[in-house]
């Protein structure tokens, strides 16, 4: 008996060592994406929460002397047409839009994610009638129904997330509910199932955990997209309100010295650029990580 | 002895299928017998396995009847057939890579299991779970607790399946092709441990399975079916001393080493395993 397992185990790994290189490239680079990606959102994250303790008070003190200084020694990133420091600004942006699309996207998994549990193992008509309504919200443009949604409770942080969040539920039901389909036909499941398991015990224990892969992906994805969809209402002015910085708010009042103080935006822009391309990379690489077919077969 | 498992004129269609899975499928299992289903591929076999627990896929038509120890399981609600699974109602299924959870370690599924079912609290329930993977055969039991149905081979995975599908003593055990996803040496254990185990617990066990070989070391009775149907039914020693129906014959004769010499029964190029 162990005889045989042994056997078994490694002829499963002397066919896993013969796994062609060309694959086994693929998957560093994969892998490059997921360690690069990280390194983006470290490094923002250590600029969001270092820098503003460094010179507390600093992102809303004017100093005229300083107003539209270029990038130096004095401040690294310029200062804007008040004289605030923009490194600083961009770092208590950070903070900002950060907690907003983090927010958004945890607010949005809950209730998607329950959402897409559900729809996946009700009855028809129930599944049906769940993902018809998210269809609907779906069928609006994400930033118009955002745009809708802060007109109706004015803006504001906490409306904001929520806004981003509404947006964000039928895609991570959607999600949630094709990962958990497939899962639920597993055999694992009907095991369960056999046992005299309850559904609520089959919905979190047995299908929910196994599901996840793709949720994450999409999640950190989306964290990103919110980064930009905070920007545009906030640079529309339906976002967050002056004088808190947030990064679109940031490119939205620097937008007048573009000719001439071209750091005034290119910081914020830049900014979001980072954030927006490590969450992306992480969602790439965790896609591949996460699926080990992807990872040896490759396409 | 009284009847355990009746089933009586059992008929299932499946959704959009044309004609029925199985028809008139009728027999009897005593409490504390083994009995074997056997026949080929799409014979309907695993249809009968599902139907007596109550799985069947929504949508599928069922007609005539399964009644386990007095309950009624055709057409019953789920509040009815819940309290029966797992702790009267018991099953082991044929691939034992896939019938466990890959997001828990074998150890807390089995404590979750007996948790549920018979209200043991966090200690006893761990104290019985190492119980059971010492009496399926792990070598140091408790140490396997925390490891993941990957770490594992399929053998012990299987008998994993098998701790599940025994321990809260359930007086039938279905078992759909257990050790058919398994090599040959490592069948011949599970069916060793499974023999044994059933005798102790004084279980009932549905065998159901392809393999005569498995059949003439498990059971006492056996029920072979061909397309939906049931051609034979009778004590291993009659179905393989004296089968009536032909195709019992064919069945027995695809057997390795059954065979008469030069008798054809198999295509010279035909599978050799």
């Amino acid at each position: 008996m162990t005889d045989g397992t042994m056997n078994a185990n490694e002829a499963v790994q002397a066919a896993a060592s013969a796994t062609p290189s060309r694959n086994r490239r693929r998957g560093l680079a994969r892998r490059g994406e997921l360690v690069a990606g990280a390194v983006l959102i470290l490094v923002v994250l250590l600029i969001a929460v270092i820098v503003p303790l460094l010179e507390p008070g600093a992102a809303t003190r004017i100093d005229p002397s300083k107003a539209l200084a270029a990038p130096g020694p004095g401040s690294l990133l310029g200062a804007d047409q008040l004289g605030r420091d923009l490194l600083v600004r961009v770092a208590v942006g950070y903070r900002i839009s950060l907690s907003i699309s983090l927010g958004a996207v945890v607010f949005a998994v809950i209730v998607g994610g329950v959402l897409g549990l559900i729809a996946a193992t009700a009855p028809r008509g129930v599944d049906g009638l769940i993902m018809r309504i998210l269809d609907v919200i779906m069928s609006f443009p994400a930033l118009l129904l955002a745009i809708v949604v802060v007109a109706l409770f004015g803006p504001g942080v906490v409306v904001l997330l929520f806004a981003i969040g509404i947006v964000y539920v039928p895609i991570i039901a959607r999600v949630m509910r094709a990962a958990a389909l497939e899962t639920a036909h597993l055999a694992y499941v009907e095991s369960a199932r056999a046992r005299g398991a309850g559904r609520l015990r089959i919905l979190f224990r047995h299908i929910a955990p196994n599901s996840l892969g793709p949720l994450i992906v999409q999640s950190s994805i989306l964290v990103g997209l919110g980064v930009i969809l905070e920007a545009g209402l906030s640079f529309v002015g339906l976002g967050v309100q002056p004088p808190t910085p947030s990064l679109g708010l940031l490119l939205s009042s620097g937008r007048d010295y573009m000719s001439t103080s071209p750091w005034v935006v290119a910081d914020p822009a830049v900014a979001i650029f980072i954030a927006v391309l490590g969450f992306t990379l992480i969602g790439d690489g965790l896609q591949a990580w996460l699926d080990p077919q992807k990872r040896t077969i490759g396409r | 002895m009284s009847e355990l498992l009746t089933i009586d004129g059992l008929r299932v269609r499946y959704a959009g299928s044309e004609r029925d899975s199985i028809s008139d499928v009728g027999f009897g299992l005593q409490a504390g017998e083994v009995v074997g289903v056997v026949g080929e591929s799409g014979s309907g076999k695993t249809t009968v396995g599902l139907a007596s627990l109550g799985l069947l896929p929504a949508g599928a038509t069922v007609g005539g009847s399964i009644r386990f120890d007095g309950t009624e399981i055709v057409g019953a609600k789920e509040s009815t057939l819940r309290p029966l699974r797992g702790r009267s109602l018991s099953t082991i299924v044929q691939n034992p890579a896939t019938a466990l959870n890959p997001a828990f370690s074998i150890g807390s599924q089995l404590t979750a299991l007996l948790r549920t079912h018979r209200r043991l609290s966090k200690a006893e329930a761990h104290r019985e779970a190492v119980q059971w993977l010492d009496k399926v055969g792990f070598l140091d039991p408790e140490s396997r607790m925390q490891a993941y149905p990957h770490q594992l081979s399929g053998g012990m995975n299987q008998r994993v399946v098998i701790a599940m599908a025994l321990s809260l003593s359930p007086r039938l055990v279905i078992a759909d092709e257990p050790t058919s996803a398994l090599d040959v040496t490592v069948q011949a254990a599970i069916l060793t441990l499974l023999r044994s185990l059933i005798q102790d617990s004084g279980s009932s066990m549905l065998m159901i399975t392809h393999d005569l070989g498995v059949v003439a070391q498990m059971c006492s009775r056996v029920v072979v079916m061909n397309a939906g149907r049931i051609v034979e039914t009778g004590t291993v020693r009659e179905i393989f001393t004296t089968p009536r129906d032909p195709y019992t014959r064919n069945l027995l004769d695809s057997l390795p080493g059954r065979h008469r010499r030069g008798a054809a029964v198999m295509p010279e190029n035909g599978v050799t395993a």
